[in-house]
């Protein structure tokens, strides 16, 4: 059943009536029984000789907090395979179809998938899982061990090999799906990857008796570390190994401070700490959970978005204080004609930008580089409102609201004909009454037609 | 690990949602500035500008390679669109690692919401180490 979803229904609602049956794909008859699977086509006709798109083992990475899968397609993979999903800021749309090929279905699909994802300002990928075809290294979820032994159909043997490292390969070898199960049972909380991505056991925390995906292990690492004549050594480059994040400090260093970081750190974190076996068997900070101040684990899906509508276009907002939009005035003239490049600054209530003119103090003052493409040269100097004088910015020359550059440029006598491109970069920094901004950068580009 | 895809949802009815007049009922442009990163297929990107020019207020397009990472200041969603064919290198053995950059530069640097087409995502996922590089 096809879930409630942003995607489906807004802004454009698909027609979820306009289902098809098909017959199940050969890959999954493993999973699917039945002989017929009832799907919403994205396109009219399938294309002969179509490129294939691409979908996504979702199901490996469900630790991670930034990860909302929405659809899945047909495949020659596997039903649970994601084709329309999200991590952080990034939307997959898997579905290789051009627009002009797509239906009205997917065509909404796809504008929604755009609309959807523009929520997604603060959100951003955790964690950090090597691609097997770009490194040839692809890290496991434990639970690919369980399902194995959970599947009687499954070679053992080819998967072991290949996920395993030799000595736990070595150990498990042979085994029975129901032994391979009792054998994981014991094992699971102390499985972790060496440096090839493949999977061991962590002989220390299984000694030291800590469960390293637990977030009691913080705690139970710190007691070791606070009982004399224990193993400081391995207590302490087990925080190390599971937590990266934490406090810096040697596992040489003196036990009081490094236990005193540790909980200060876990004191802080503690509310957005998640584990990820497919980010490296390591613990990490939900970073849009402690922005927002909100437990990760109640931060998930559709929760995760922190702009409800898009700013209209053009328009500064609290979140962009500066908007910018650039044209040329007349955008076409003749050989030796000349044009205005306009800069019109926008700014948003409250916020202010700094004059062209360098003023004492750390104020950046406002900046435009324009590079010119062959057959455009310069005519005039910048022109623009002059800046006011505010004696709450040190006596800095401000400008709020807005402000609209101007400068004259010419095409040249031998210029050809056709569009020429020009590039603009806005470099200022803004300010409100509280706060103000590192130096920022906007750059953009328009058009010059020349006849 | 190509898959096919036959541009299909999975899924069944529910039939409670709404239902669609789409196609007969235009809607309103929406309120945002997208920028298109094509590939090198001018059919497919002609397709794509025209498409994002009918349903966005605001839209542009240019190839993936002209792309630099501050350009995306200037738009509230970006889509890149990269073809496995496009790092494909026929004389390589298939299973050598693939070393290639992001057009989008650095993860950690990149903040503008993004729709990965077809199969950017897992491309992207080489260089950025993302959710994606396994299908």
């Amino acid at each position: 059943m096809l879930r409630d979803h942003a995607v489906l229904n807004s802004p454009i609602p698909l027609d979820l009536k306009a289902t098809q049956r098909i017959p199940v794909p050969v890959a999954w008859s493993s999973v699917i029984k039945d002989s017929e699977i009832e799907v919403l086509p994205l396109i009219d006709e399938p294309q002969p000789n179509a490129s294939p798109g691409w979908c996504t083992y979702v199901t490996e990475h469900n630790q991670v907090p930034e990860l909302e899968p929405i659809l899945g397609g047909v495949n020659a993979k596997t039903p649970t395979a994601g084709a329309v999903w999200r991590q952080g800021h990034l939307m997959h749309f898997g579905f290789e179809e051009s627009p002009a090929q797509l239906n009205a279905n997917g065509r909404a699909l796809l504008v929604n998938s755009i609309c959807y994802i523009a929520q997604f300002v603060e959100d951003r990928p955790n964690v950090y899982t090597p691609s097997v075809f770009y490194s040839k290294k692809r890290i496991m979820a434990r639970d690919l061990i369980g399902r194995l032994a959970s599947d009687p159909s499954r070679d053992l043997d080819r998967y072991l090999s290949a996920y395993l490292a030799p000595s736990l390969y070595a150990e498990t070898k042979g085994l029975s799906h129901a032994d391979l199960a009792a054998w994981f049972a014991k094992a699971e909380p102390f499985i972790t990857i060496d440096d090839e991505g493949k999977l061991i056991i962590d002989r220390d925390a299984e000694r030291l008796g800590v469960l390293p995906a637990k977030v009691e292990f913080f705690e139970s690492v710190m007691s070791i570390l606070e009982q004399p004549g224990a193993d400081h050594a391995t207590a302490k480059a087990l925080l190390k190994r599971y937590a990266p994040d934490g406090p810096a400090g040697e596992v040489t260093s003196a036990d009081e401070p490094f236990v005193a970081a540790w909980r200060q750190w876990l004191g802080e974190n503690r509310d957005y700490l998640f584990f990820s076996d497919s980010g490296g068997f390591r613990w990490y900070i939900d970073r849009l959970a402690k922005l927002k101040q909100v437990p990760t684990e109640r931060l998930r899906m559709q929760d995760r978005a922190t702009k409800s509508a898009a700013a209209p276009p053009g328009e500064p907002s609290e979140q962009e204080p500066v908007s910018v939009q650039v044209g040329m005035m007349p955008s076409q003239v003749s050989p030796g004609e000349t044009s205005s490049l306009v800069v019109q600054v926008k700014v948003a209530r409250g916020w202010h930008i700094y004059g062209r003119q360098p003023h004492r103090g750390v104020a950046v003052p406002t900046k435009l580089e324009v590079k010119l493409p062959a057959g455009v040269e310069v005519a005039g100097d910048w022109i623009a409102d002059d800046a006011v004088v505010d004696p709450a910015s040190g006596g800095a020359s401000i400008y709020r609201n807005q402000v609209v550059f101007r400068q004259r440029l010419r095409a040249s006598p031998s210029a050809t004909q056709g569009e020429h491109t020009l590039s603009v970069k806005l470099i200022y920094q803004v300010c409100d009454e509280a706060i103000c901004s590192p130096q920022q950068v906007q750059s953009h580009s328009t058009e010059l037609r020349v006849r | 690990m190509r898959v096919l895809f036959f541009g299909f949802i999975f899924g069944w009815m529910m039939s409670s949602l709404p239902t669609s007049a789409w196609a007969a009922d235009e809607p309103a442009k929406q309120p945002l500035r997208v920028l298109y990163l094509a590939r090198n297929d001018e059919a497919r990107e002609s397709a794509f500008t025209e498409f994002l020019a009918a349903n966005f207020v605001q839209s542009s397009a240019m190839k993936r390679d002209q792309f630099k990472p501050e350009m995306a200041a200037a738009y509230d969603v970006v889509l890149l669109d990269w073809s496995q064919m496009e790092i494909h290198d026929p004389d390589a053995p298939w299973d050598a690692p693939r070393s290639y950059p992001s057009p989008l530069g650095d993860r950690a640097q990149w903040s503008t919401p993004t729709v990965l087409l077809g199969s950017a995502g897992q491309i992207l996922a080489g260089p950025w180490e993302t959710i994606g590089g396994a299908g």
